[in-house]
């Protein structure tokens, strides 16, 4: 079961004190003038060999939470001289780059109670901390297996790897703790579905309970999370205490729009605008954190406050930090950060999680973070101590990010938070575990599958689909002969047993585990030189000379590539000739995006009673915002009722009503807009669908444009065939019951589908990253994703393309909502409010008019659209 | 003839078989296939990449097809035959027998021209009993070569048939964008007649002619001895048939 634990009922200190041994206690008294709420509940449920789950915010003392109770026993232990060469707990943390924060959060503190001990004549035996991650040196890892540490820090990835080592392994049969650190990074991914299986593995060689402790900033919903750190016992769910402790730090937060007028001021001038805020803001504080959402913009934004403000910032005193800037220049930051010596720090989400950055007394976010939950984690890097107020400002650069916005951090001061999804029966993770698995020892098929579904991520696995990836293992679908190359495990169906095959099964393991997919990232340059982004080697496989693409916002023609490079020219007012399915952009998270709809309702109720000018004033004594966004939001909203109302439209879009716009733009092509305020997860699933059954009716592709805010579905105009479609006829093609089926077919032919089949394919083992020593880059070039896919379609009930249909359908998209919506719409719960055909589009279009094409639907019948595109080059030719 | 029989004629007596990429030569009774890549998945199993094995199964249901409509005489087969450049596996010693025994089967004589993937080929070829001609295979005024390099040509050869390119098409308009593979043809600039045949691998993704420039071409036969641009193009897709278009030069990427 999962209980919250009643944070009203506290023991006192001293209770807690004098339960710890005396050094330690003394140790705690020196160092803490008392213990923050969540350390009690802790420090006594760890003792009883409860499993926990604490969410405080970064920098709350939850490492010392977790670790407290842990070191005393570990002193009782030394004390005693019981104190055995084994493995007692492991800290599992998404981070690599962890010895720093180790070293100050445990070493340290060890040092100083053996310090004290050693005073006081208490003789103890020194507990060992190990740190082992990819990186961690084989001389290193020999000295661990020689003196295992009492206390091993780890990544997911390494933790596995661990789990089939020969030797090393066995140095955990004693494990007793385990603590996942940042849990909140891992529940929603696949990284965190590959540590809930290491978790099991863990417990069924260890034979007996271990403790879990999980520690997470801001996350919802917690019994789901409790549930996925804890998993199951057989078909009973284990035991799980939650210590909620997210809402205890004081918050400054603000909505600024860098403009007095939103609606016309030029981009340049938002830009400049932005810059100078900004630079103003960090000449203010002593240290400023500025988060960007994406890498490009990190450099970006880094590169023009030097250029702008040269006096004010020199190349010492800012930086960028992010996952492609090279270690040494990311740990020179972090130390420059916490002696103190940067004044401004930019970063896309790695300086998000908890490692240790010293003093920062303002987060500046450029645009909108797109969930709460994101914003405040990053808001919370502010004022890192406890009851020190964490201070953020919000820069928004357009109008929809400003109600985002607005919206976002007024349900943040109400303690709301957006849910985060958990992965489920993911078989690409399975399969690299099942190979795992078999390297440790000889498994029975129904013992194997027992402890799979322990995993909360697993427990409704069929058993069908386990078998199917035995079977992919195995090699099912090679001849005889070869399976020894194709074959990972040997599987005996007759005896239900299962084992290691090959004898480069265990180094191709320790070699390709792991779940995060490695893009190729190839830089745009322009033809002078200068630097403007980077993109995925496969998009830059599909580019053409002269092909139009959107990248950082603005629009460029490829040129050429060389070595690496991509080389460009700026393509301004043109039209991309290519979607940009390779967007670095987070979705708006549904919960979010429902209340942004119901915002647009109060707000355009209001508009019946009252004066723009008392809306202003309404929006700005009721959110979090300055006076130039409360005014922009409110002219925002006029626009489009007048808009509206220009077409006698008394409704308008919100939460319970979409808005169908038919905007025919100025090359003729029809522009079907819906206004689905939905979050892009859902309107991802929607649009595709859509699109799809259009194609099928007008023997076209569609082109489909997906925002958080609503999609749209293009028809390209054809002088021959110039038929324009009533958007009415096309609600009906689409419903609750048919979505999925309608879904499966569009994403056939689509890039999304086929990026996402590499990944899994990836996951899967079936394309290496590494083999017998080497990356494996140029026979990828060969054998592209695309070749790869028309193969495995050829097999039925191939797990590795179930596997990316799930992804793409539950993860990536949100096809529970979507459906959700649907079955709304067929029960008038959600009106459908339909507009006429108009050569202009409404100011709440404007942003998803200019976002370019995010992919197409391709009309489906491969031998029509060959000869159309025949007689249409033909036709070209000639005329 | 008929209309449907002329959009398959590429020179007077040559035409390409059933929306098949093979080609039938009604003069000397021949069917003219190149590059199968035979053993391709087995070497990219040993680069890590472990696709299952369609290949075999998929080339065989093609040959089928040819033979079911066309009888001939003799096949050639223009040169990388398999896909590996050393010495043959044992799945790659598998298909090329069953192939040969399929071919045998179909066709009295079986003609190898040797390519540049196919080292090893001669100890199978002989164990197989069958001619390996390397560089080229003449059979009255038709010349076979697999195209990865220059030769002398013969005087009274009027043309010339070549693999090695894998030549595809990418066709683009308005939104779509698709590949297929297409044959090459045309005049050379020695006056001779010239014909590139596309892979009949199904794993082959081809080079797209329309896109890249004359110097990244594989064969030094299409970047030296033609005018590149010239050559006519006829794409072959399985459904929708086959589709005829200009010279190269015309069909050069814009936007």
């Amino acid at each position: 079961m999962i209980k919250f634990v009643n944070t009203k009922i506290v023991k006192s200190d001293k209770e807690i004190l004098k339960k710890l041994r005396p050094y330690v206690r003394k140790w705690f008294e020196r160092n803490f003038k008392e213990f923050i709420i969540h350390q009690k509940f802790a420090f006594e449920l760890i003792r009883k060999n409860k499993n926990i789950l604490i969410t405080a915010p970064t920098g709350s003392g939850k490492t010392l939470s977790s670790f407290l109770s842990i070191l005393d026993h570990l002193f009782t232990l030394s004390e005693n001289n019981k104190l055995e060469d084994y493995v007692y707990c492991i800290y599992v943390s998404p981070l690599k780059a962890l010895n720093n924060d180790i070293y100050k959060n445990l070493i340290i503190p060890l040092k100083e109670i053996e310090k004290i001990a050693k005073d006081m004549n208490i003789n103890l035996k020194e507990i060992r901390i190990g740190v082992r991650t990819g990186d961690t040196k084989s001389n290193e890892k020999q000295k661990q297996l020689k003196k295992p540490p009492h206390i091993l820090v780890t990544t997911p990835e390494t933790f596995a790897i661990i789990l089939s080592t020969r030797r090393f392994r066995e140095k955990l049969k004693n494990v007793r703790w385990v603590i996942v650190d940042e849990i909140h990074e891992f529940a929603n991914s696949k990284r965190g579905v590959h540590l809930s299986l290491s978790l099991e593995r863990l417990e069924n060689f260890v034979g007996r309970k271990i403790v879990r402790i999980g520690l997470g900033a801001t996350l919802e919903p917690l019994e789901e999370v409790a549930k996925f750190l804890v998993g199951y016992s057989g078909e009973k769910e284990r035991d799980c205490f939650i210590i909620d402790a997210r809402f205890i730090k004081p918050m400054d937060i603000k909505v600024i729009s860098p403009v007095k007028d939103m609606i016309f001021a030029s981009s340049e001038k938002i830009t400049n605008s932005m810059y100078k805020i900004l630079s103003k803001l960090i000449s203010e504080h002593k240290t400023t954190l500025i988060f960007t959402n994406t890498r490009s913009g990190t450099e970006r934004v880094v590169h023009h406050l030097k250029h702008m403000f040269p006096s004010i910032f020199s190349e010492e005193d800012i930086g960028a930090h992010h996952s492609s800037v090279s270690r040494d220049i990311r740990l020179d930051l972090e130390n420059k950060l916490k002696s103190g010596k940067l004044k401004a720090i930019v970063s896309s989400t790695s300086l998000e999680l908890g490692i240790d950055i010293g003093y920062i007394d303002l987060v500046v976010q450029l645009g909108s973070p797109k969930s709460i939950s994101r914003g405040l984690q990053r808001i919370g890097r502010a004022g890192h101590k406890l009851h020190e107020t964490s201070k953020g400002r919000i820069i928004c650069l357009d109008r929809d990010d400003l109600v985002e916005c607005s919206v976002m951090f007024k349900k943040a001061y109400e303690y709301f938070l957006d849910k985060i999804q958990i992965p489920k029966k993911c078989l690409d993770v399975l399969a690299q575990h099942i190979m795992g698995m078999s390297l440790e020892r000889k498994w029975n098929i129904k013992e194997a599958f027992d402890l799979i579904r322990n995993s909360y991520c697993y427990h409704d696995l069929s058993f069908n689909d386990f078998v199917s990836v035995l079977k992919y293992l195995s090699g099912y679908y090679h001849s005889l002969e070869d399976k020894k190359v194709y074959g990972k495990i040997w599987v005996d169906f007759d005896n239900m047993t299962f084992g290691r095959r090959g004898k480069y099964a265990r180094v191709i393991y320790s070699l390709n585990i792991g779940t995060i997919p490695d893009e190729v990232k190839i830089k745009v340059r322009s033809l002078e030189g200068k630097y403007i982004g980077t993109i995925e080697e496969e998009f830059l496989q599909r580019l053409f000379p002269g092909d139009i693409f959107v990248l950082a916002g603005k629009t460029y023609e490829f040129v050429k590539a060389k070595k690496d490079v991509a080389y460009v020219i700026p393509a301004k007012e043109k039209r991309p000739t290519v979607p940009s399915w390779f967007s670095e952009q987070l979705p708006l998270s549904y919960e979010l995006a429902i209340e942004i709809g119901k915002f647009r309702k109060m707000i355009f109720n209001l508009m019946n009673k009252k004066s723009k000018n008392e809306i202003e004033r309404f929006i700005l004594k009721n959110y979090h915002i300055n006076k130039w966004a409360a005014k922009a939001i409110a002219d925002y909203f006029y626009y489009e009722r007048e808009f509206l109302k220009g077409f006698e439209i008394k409704d308008f879009p919100c939460h319970k009503t979409i808005l169908v716009e038919n905007y025919i733009d100025e090359r003729n092509n029809q522009n079907i807009i819906f206004h689905t305020l939905y979050g892009r997860r859902v309107n991802d699933a929607l649009s595709r669908a859509f699109a799809y059954k259009l194609s099928k009716l007008l023997k076209k592709s569609i082109g489909v444009t997906i925002s958080d805010n609503g999609f749209m579905l293009t028809i390209p105009y054809d002088v021959e065939e110039d038929r324009k479609i009533n958007p009415k006829d096309i609600l009906n093609l689409v419903n609750s019951k048919n979505l999925e089926e309608i879904l499966k077919n569009a994403l056939k032919q689509t890039e999304l589908l086929k990026r996402k089949f590499r990944h899994c394919a990836v996951r899967s083992l079936m394309v290496l990253r590494n083999y017998k020593g080497y990356e494996i880059r140029v026979a990828k070039q060969q054998l592209n994703a695309e070749k790869l896919l028309r193969i495995c379609e050829k097999i039925e009930d191939f797990p590795v393309i179930k596997e990316t249909y799930r992804e793409i359908l539950e993860d990536y998209m949100d096809i529970r909502h979507a459906k959700e919506i649907l079955e709304k719409i067929e029960n008038k719960k959600i009106k459908v409010i339909f507009l006429k055909e108009s050569d202009l589009p409404s100011p709440f279009s404007h942003s998803l008019i200019v976002l370019g094409e995010s992919d197409i639907v391709l009309m489906e019948d491969r031998k029509k659209l060959l000869i159309k595109l025949h007689k249409k080059i033909l036709e070209r030719l000639k005329g | 003839m008929k209309a449907k029989e002329k959009i398959k004629e590429i020179f007077p007596g040559i035409e390409i078989i059933d929306n098949q990429n093979a080609i039938y030569i009604k003069d000397i009774d021949t069917i003219a296939i190149s590059d199968l890549q035979l053993g391709e998945e087995l070497y990219f199993a040993e680069q890590g990449i472990f696709v299952p094995q369609i290949q075999l199964k998929e080339i065989l249901e093609n040959l089928k097809k040819i033979f079911e409509n066309v009888k001939a005489k003799r096949i050639v087969i223009n040169g990388d035959f398999k896909h590996e450049f050393g010495e043959a596996s044992k799945q790659e010693w598998r298909e090329v027998s069953e192939i040969i025994k399929f071919l045998k089967e179909n066709v009295k004589e079986i003609i190898l021209v040797r390519g540049n993937h196919d080292n090893y080929l001669l100890t199978i070829a002989s164990r197989l009993g069958i001619k390996v001609f390397d560089p080229y295979y003449i059979s009255k005024n038709i010349l076979f070569t697999h195209g990865h390099k220059r030769i002398e040509f013969p005087k009274n050869i009027e043309i010339i048939i070549i693999g090695h390119e894998q030549p595809a098409i990418v066709l683009s308009h308005g939104f779509d964008r698709i590949k297929i593979p297409c044959l090459l043809y045309g005049k050379m600039k020695n006056g001779k007649k010239i014909i590139c045949l596309p892979s009949f691998s199904p794993l082959a993704s081809g080079v797209a002619v329309n896109i890249i420039d004359k110097e990244e071409l594989l064969s030094p036969i299409l970047r030296e001895d033609v005018d590149f641009d010239e050559l006519k193009v006829i794409g072959i897709d399985k459904e929708a048939g086959i589709l005829r278009f200009p010279n190269i030069g015309k069909l050069k990427y814009h936007t």
